[in-house]
C-alpha cells in the first residue's frame, strides 16, 4: 500500500489504528535492522524500535508531507539510536574505544547472528568506526539508500556523506586485510 | 581485502515470530501511554511532614519577633479622639503666648498621658516624638490655640 493511502487512513479517526498498524507492518523490518546494526543487541533494538514507532504515532499530526514518510521515520529511528549510544557512554563514563569493546562483546555473545566468520569480521570492523560514520555506511551499504535520502535523514550535505562513506570503506578494508 | 568480495547478507537474526508480534506490542504500549492516570506524588513524604511543619512554625515565630515594631506617635495618638486632645488643651491653663514662647510640649504631653491613664514610657515613644506629632500632625498651634 502506498504511503499516501496509509496516511489517509491514519488521519481518519475511524481507521486510525488500522492505518497505523499498516504503517508499522510496512516499515518495521527496515527500521528494526537499521537500529539493530547500530546497537547490536536484540533486546535494546526491540526497545528502541518500539520507542521510535511510538514517537512516530505521537508526531504524525505534525508530519509535513514535504518530506518522504519513509525518510521521516528513519530520521526518528536514527535519533533514537544516537541518543541511546550517547546515554550508554555517559552512563558508564566510557571513552569511545570502550563502547566499541562493549558492543563487540555483545556481538560475540549474541545468539541471533550468522555463523559466517567473514561476516563477524566485517561487523567488528564496523564497530571501529565512529557512530555517525557507521550510520552512514550502514544506510548506504546495507539499506541501499541514496545519498540524497541519507542527507535528509542526517541533515548532512551529500558531499560530506560521500567522503564519509569512502573513508569508511577504506578503514574497513584495511581492518579486514590486517586481521 | 576488498568490500566487494564479501557477500552482502543480513548478519543479524531475530526470534521466529518477532515481526508478527511487534505491531501488536507497539499498539499495546501506545494504549498504555494514552490511558495512564496521572499520579500526583507528594513533594515530601509524611515522615518529614511533622518536622517540616514544626520548623516552619518556629521560623514564623522568629520572623514575627524580629519584625515587631513599636507604635509610632501617629499610630498611638490616632487612637485618641481629637475631642479629647482639644478639650485637654482648652481646659489647661496655658495662654497662647505662653504656649508659643515658653511652652515645653513635653510637659503637655506628659500631662495629657497622665490624664488619660497612659504611661509614656510604657508606650516606648519619646517626648520629642510626641511634641512633633502635636505640632505637625494635629496642627494644634493654628486652629485650636
Amino acid at each position: 500500500m502506498e504511503d499516501r493511502e496509509i496516511l489517509d487512513k491514519i488521519r481518519d479517526p475511524e481507521t486510525r489504528n488500522f492505518g497505523f498498524n499498516l504503517l508499522v507492518r510496512k516499515y518495521q523490518q527496515k527500521i528494526y535492522w537499521h537500529i539493530r546494526r547500530m546497537v547490536i543487541d536484540h533486546d535494546d533494538s526491540d526497545d528502541l524500535v518500539q520507542d521510535a514507532f511510538i514517537k512516530v504515532w505521537q508526531n504524525l499530526q505534525s508530519f509535513r508531507e514535504e518530506s518522504n514518510l519513509y525518510t521521516w521515520i528513519y530520521k526518528i529511528a536514527t535519533n533514537e539510536c544516537l541518543n541511546f549510544l550517547r546515554k550508554k557512554r555517559n552512563k558508564y563514563f566510557l571513552p569511545l574505544v570502550n563502547i566499541e569493546s562493549a558492543l563487540s562483546v555483545a556481538l560475540d555473545k549474541s545468539a541471533h547472528v550468522s555463523a559466517e566468520e567473514i561476516q563477524m569480521k566485517l561487523q567488528k570492523a564496523l564497530l571501529k568506526l565512529p557512530d555517525k560514520q557507521r550510520l552512514v555506511f550502514n544506510m548506504k551499504y546495507f539499506d541501499d539508500l541514496k545519498y540524497e535520502e541519507i542527507s535528509e535523514i542526517t541533515n548532512t550535505s551529500v558531499g560530506s556523506l560521500k567522503a564519509s562513506y569512502h573513508l569508511a570503506v577504506k578503514k574497513i578494508e584495511e581492518f579486514l586485510s590486517n586481521t | 581485502m576488498k568490500l566487494d568480495e564479501i557477500h552482502k547478507l543480513n548478519f543479524f537474526k531475530v526470534p521466529g515470530d518477532y515481526f508478527d508480534t511487534l505491531p501488536g506490542r507497539i499498539q499495546e504500549r501506545i494504549r498504555e501511554t494514552e490511558v495512564r492516570p496521572v499520579i500526583i506524588q507528594p513533594v515530601i513524604s509524611f515522615k518529614y511532614l511533622v518536622p517540616a511543619a514544626a520548623f516552619a512554625l518556629a521560623l514564623l515565630v522568629v520572623v514575627l519577633v524580629i519584625t515587631e515594631k513599636k507604635p509610632t506617635p501617629v499610630e498611638m495618638l490616632s487612637q485618641v479622639p481629637t475631642e479629647s486632645l482639644v478639650s485637654y488643651l482648652v481646659a489647661s491653663e496655658i495662654s497662647t503666648e505662653e504656649f508659643f514662647e515658653n511652652i515645653d510640649l513635653s510637659i503637655i504631653a506628659n500631662d495629657f498621658f497622665t490624664e488619660q491613664d497612659m504611661e509614656i514610657d510604657s508606650l516606648g515613644v519619646s517626648i520629642d516624638e510626641i511634641e512633633r506629632l502635636l505640632l505637625d500632625e494635629f496642627d494644634i498651634h493654628g486652629e485650636y490655640l
